[in-house]
This record gives structure tokens, C-alpha cells and sequence, in this order.
């Protein structure tokens, strides 16, 4: 438990501290907005990888809320 | 997962751009079946995009020396999935989700010593008994596993100035299983829309059942179904991204879920695990943009803690190059897990680490739970991707493939259990089309 706090809170030092990162003006946004810098640019194929994961592995999720299973797990 | 992307302020074309990723990113809310992730988006897509993919999954033949009986040919799985993604007005979008698959083949019901005639046994050499391949091929009374499985999904997000608020509900049925599942999240933008936060939580309720009480499936013989048998599983997540320059973005998030119910396998024979299970995660990706090549890299990580034992690192790169009209994605995933605390290679066959042998050969549980599912074992595997995607508008071409293959020995250091023989190879080719408008 202990290291799962401190993982937490790590994160969430983490992601203050970018807080003071400079400032990226809009008009520089140009590659962030192509559609191979998505976290998921192509959302059907990781639904399925990440249906396949779950049925071969003992891990499943992330940066996301789990629902429902299968039979196959 | 939330993307931070410039929207009204941003050039038409950019603007162009920016909607097709919120488009394909939003519909991952839905497609991953069940739940809802957390790549939601904060602007509301201003075009409706169309998908299909075929997808072919076998996996590898096993060893004959690796089996004491039944079929060496593993699981054969034909996936179809369609997808929409539709505005509704300014505020709204639609999302649907279907996904279909039929699925054949034999798999492990239980691991013993192997059988060296006379009454002898190697307790260094376990092997898998296995279901028989369907239809029609049997070892024994054990028919092989012949399933069809369909899930449907429908999601739906309000947008609003710096913010989105989502909903999903899901359905997923086979001839042994269904489950119903929903979800909310939201996601606001903050810092001058440089940072974006996300939250969401899902909840579902599954129900498992024998299909036919006179087919005599490979069954679990140590925790036998319950009448209304069932699980829950609920689950929270919060996380953030953070725009680091032009060519940079990072996110971090964390997530809970927890499990409660039925959680033993239905077709392992010796099988019993506990009734609940916490989970904690962690995950960080970072998307970064190199101009002279015109490709982005993807780097993923997830560090993955549960209440059996099982802890996991799992480390994924890409790289999303383009040529003119065509993009290759080649890709490679580390994945490594500790075993349960209940786990064995042998449920039946050990207690204490007293082997059988030393025992009179009398077999019993090693603990008040026990598996040897292979997937609990310590183990790691490698992935290999690689997938193009032909870009002539307004329809994109996609072929894809992956292989997989999971080994004890991937993992750094020393097992402190025998390999087991069921471990996983397979490969997967995937077909597909988007079509926007």
C-alpha cells in the first residue's frame, strides 16, 4: 500500500511541477494536433489489443475505468 | 486518456487535422469494450467517421512433448468490428461500437507430472491436459471450446467550453457469459488549455453460466459454478496531460478497480481463487513529434500492483512514419508479471512445496486457493507490430500485423516455479477501412 501512496503522490508531484513548464503558444501547436501524436490514433485496433491483453494476461487497465469482462479471463 | 489540442483558435487545416485525432481517439471511449476510457476529448468532432476491421487471431500449436493428452492446436478467433462516430449538433456526439467474433480450438484444463508408464511419474516435467478441438474432435468427454461473442457499445458526449462530460453503456453476450457495464467520465482543460484532466469511473455486472448441462465442457472440478454465478467490477481513474512544447506531450494517470464475485475459471479442473481483488495502476505515455522525419514516437509504460501478488511492468514504443500517402507503424510491447501467491505449476500435485512423491503421492491444494493458469504464472512476453495505413481520401486502407509470444525465461532472474508448458505464441492480421465524411 505504501508504495502505491507513494506512486500516487509522485504522480501528482509530477504533474504540478509541469504546471511551470513554459508556455507553448497555440499557433506552435501544429504537430501536437496531427493524428499520429493521438495517445490512441487508431482507437479500433487498441480496443482489440487491449481485449486480447486482457484475455492472455493477468493485467488489464490504466489510465481508464474497466468495466465488464468475458469469458475468457 | 486526454489530449490536449488546439481547436477554434488553431488554422482551418490544423483545425482539419486536430478533428480527425479527436475523432479516432474519442471513439476508443467505446470500441474498448467494456468500460469507457479515458481518451475522451474535450471539443466535439465536426465529422462522422466509419470503421471496419477484420481481424484473424491464431495461436500456436503446442509441443507434443509439452502435452499428456488432447489436442495440440490452440484457439482460431475471426473478429469483426464496425464503428461509428457522428456530431449531434455543436455539443454532441454519438458513438457505437459492435464487435463480433467466433472462436474455436482446444485450450489447457489442467497441468500434471508427466506419465512415465508403470505408475511412475516426472515431477520435472509437467505437461497440459487439454480439451479437444471443436467441433466435432474430442479427448475423452471433453469437447473443445466453440464460442461465439458479441458486445455492443453506445456512447454519447456533451461538450462545453473547456470541458466534456461522456456516458457508455455496454453489452457483451456469449454462450456462457454476458455482461452489462457502464460509465461516465469528464475531462477539463486548464493553463490555456495546456494541460487537460480527466476522471472516470464504470461499473458492471457479469453473470456466468454453462451453456448446455449435458455437454460435458472441460469444467472446473475444485470451485464448481455456483447457481447465479457471477462478478462485479468497479473501477475509477484520474489522470492529466501536460502540452511540453511544440513537438512534446506527456500524461500520467492512475486508476482502482476492484473485483468481487466468481472469480475462479469456469474450464480449468483444479481452480479455486479468491472471491475479490483489488487492483492499482499507473501508466505514463509520452507523444513526441520529429519534423525531419514527418513521424511521431509513441513511448507507454503501466505499472500494474494487485491483492493476488500479480505485479507488472509493461513498456510499449512506436513509431508513426509517413511516406507521401502511407504510414508504417512498427511497434514493439515488453510485458512482465510476477505470479500469485496462489499460483503453481501443478494446483493438485504439492503442499507446502512438499512434492507428491514425498507425500505418499497424495495430491491436495498447496494453499486455500490455488491455479495453474498459466496467466498467473511469472512470465513475460514480447510483441511485435507492424501495420500500414494507406491514406487516400476520405477513405484510409489498413493492414496490420502482430506476434506475440509469452516465456518464463523473458523475465530477468531466476523462476521459482518449472516452466509451465501452456505458454502462448500467436499471431494476429488485421483488415480494415475508416471512411470519413
Amino acid at each position: 500500500m505504501t508504495k502505491r501512496i507513494v506512486c500516487a503522490v509522485a504522480l501528482a508531484a509530477a504533474i504540478s511541477m509541469l504546471q511551470g513548464c513554459a508556455d507553448t503558444p497555440v499557433y506552435k501547436r501544429g504537430n501536437l494536433a496531427k493524428p499520429e501524436m493521438g495517445w490512441a490514433p487508431d482507437p479500433m485496433e487498441a480496443g482489440l489489443q487491449k481485449h486480447i491483453y486482457f484475455a492472455k494476461e493477468a493485467s488489464s487497465g490504466g489510465a481508464e475505468a474497466a468495466g465488464g469482462g468475458c469469458g475468457c479471463n | 486518456m486526454a489530449v490536449t489540442k488546439p481547436k477554434l483558435t488553431m488554422t482551418k487545416i490544423i483545425k482539419k487535422q486536430s478533428t480527425s485525432s479527436r475523432l479516432m481517439a474519442l471513439s476508443a471511449a467505446a470500441v474498448a469494450l467494456p468500460g469507457i476510457s479515458a481518451q475522451v476529448q474535450a471539443s466535439a468532432p465536426t465529422e462522422t467517421v466509419i470503421g471496419y476491421r477484420y481481424t484473424s487471431y491464431n495461436e500456436s500449436t503446442l509441443d507434443a512433448d509439452d502435452v499428456a493428452s488432447g489436442d495440440l492446436g490452440r484457439y482460431d478467433i475471426n473478429v469483426n468490428q464496425w464503428s461509428l462516430l457522428t456530431p449531434l449538433g455543436s455539443h454532441w456526439s454519438l458513438a457505437v461500437n459492435i464487435q463480433d467474433e467466433t472462436l474455436s480450438g482446444a485450450s489447457p484444463w489442467y497441468v500434471q507430472p508427466k506419465d512415465l508408464g508403470d505408475g511412475e511419474v516426472d515431477y520435472n516435467t509437467p505437461q497440459v491436459v487439454m480439451s479437444g478441438a471443436s467441433p466435432g474432435s474430442e479427448n475423452g468427454n471433453l469437447i473443445g471450446i466453440d464460442e461465439h461473442r458479441t458486445d455492443a457499445s453506445v456512447a454519447t458526449s456533451y461538450y462545453y467550453d473547456g470541458g466534456s462530460v461522456s456516458g457508455n453503456i455496454a453489452a457483451s453476450t456469449e454462450d456462457d457469459y454476458e455482461s452489462f457495464s457502464f460509465g461516465l467520465s469528464t475531462e477539463r482543460e486548464f493553463d490555456k488549455k495546456q494541460t487537460v484532466v480527466a476522471t472516470g469511473f464504470s461499473y458492471s455486472d457479469d453473470s456466468i453460466f454453462y451453456e448446455d448441462d449435458t455437454r460435458v465442457v472441460k469444467r472446473n472440478t475444485s470451485d464448481p459454478l455456483p447457481d447465479n454465478a457471477g462478478k462485479t467490477n468497479a473501477s475509477f481513474f484520474v489522470s492529466a496531460s501536460r502540452i511540453l512544447g511544440p513537438n512534446n506531450i506527456i500524461l500520467g494517470g492512475i486508476s482502482f478497480a476492484t473485483k468481487e464475485g466468481h472469480l475462479s475459471d469456469a474450464y480449468k479442473r483444479f481452480d479455486k481463487r479468491p472471491q475479490e481483488k483489488d487492483s492499482y495502476t499507473l501508466n505514463l505515455s509520452y507523444r513526441h513529434y520529429v519534423r525531419s522525419i514527418q513521424g511521431a514516437w509513441h513511448f507507454d509504460y503501466r505499472y500494474y500492483d494487485d491483492t493476488w501478488g500479480v505485479a507488472s511492468n509493461t513498456f510499449s514504443v512506436a513509431l508513426y512514419k509517413k511516406w507521401e500517402k502511407l504510414q508504417i507503424v512498427p511497434s514493439i510491447r515488453y510485458y512482465g508479471q510476477s505470479a500469485a501467491t496462489f499460483y503453481d505449476v501443478y494446483s493438485l500435485y504439492r503442499k507446502d512445496g512438499i512434492p507428491a512423491s514425498e507425500n505418499n503421492g497424495k495430491d491436495y491444494a498447496k494453499w486455500n486457493y490455488y491455479s495453474d493458469d498459466a496467466r498467473l504464472s511469472d512470465y513475460a512476453s514480447f510483441a511485435f507490430g507492424l501495420k500500414l495505413v494507406f491514406k487516400q481520401k476520405p477513405v484510409d486502407w489498413i493492414l496490420g500485423i502482430e506476434y506475440y509470444m509469452a516465456d518464463e525465461e523473458f523475465l530477468p532472474g531466476n523462476s521459482d516455479y518449472l516452466s509451465h508448458p501452456g505458454m502462448i505464441q500467436y499471431t494476429r492480421f488485421t483488415f480494415g477501412v475508416d471512411h470519413r465524411f
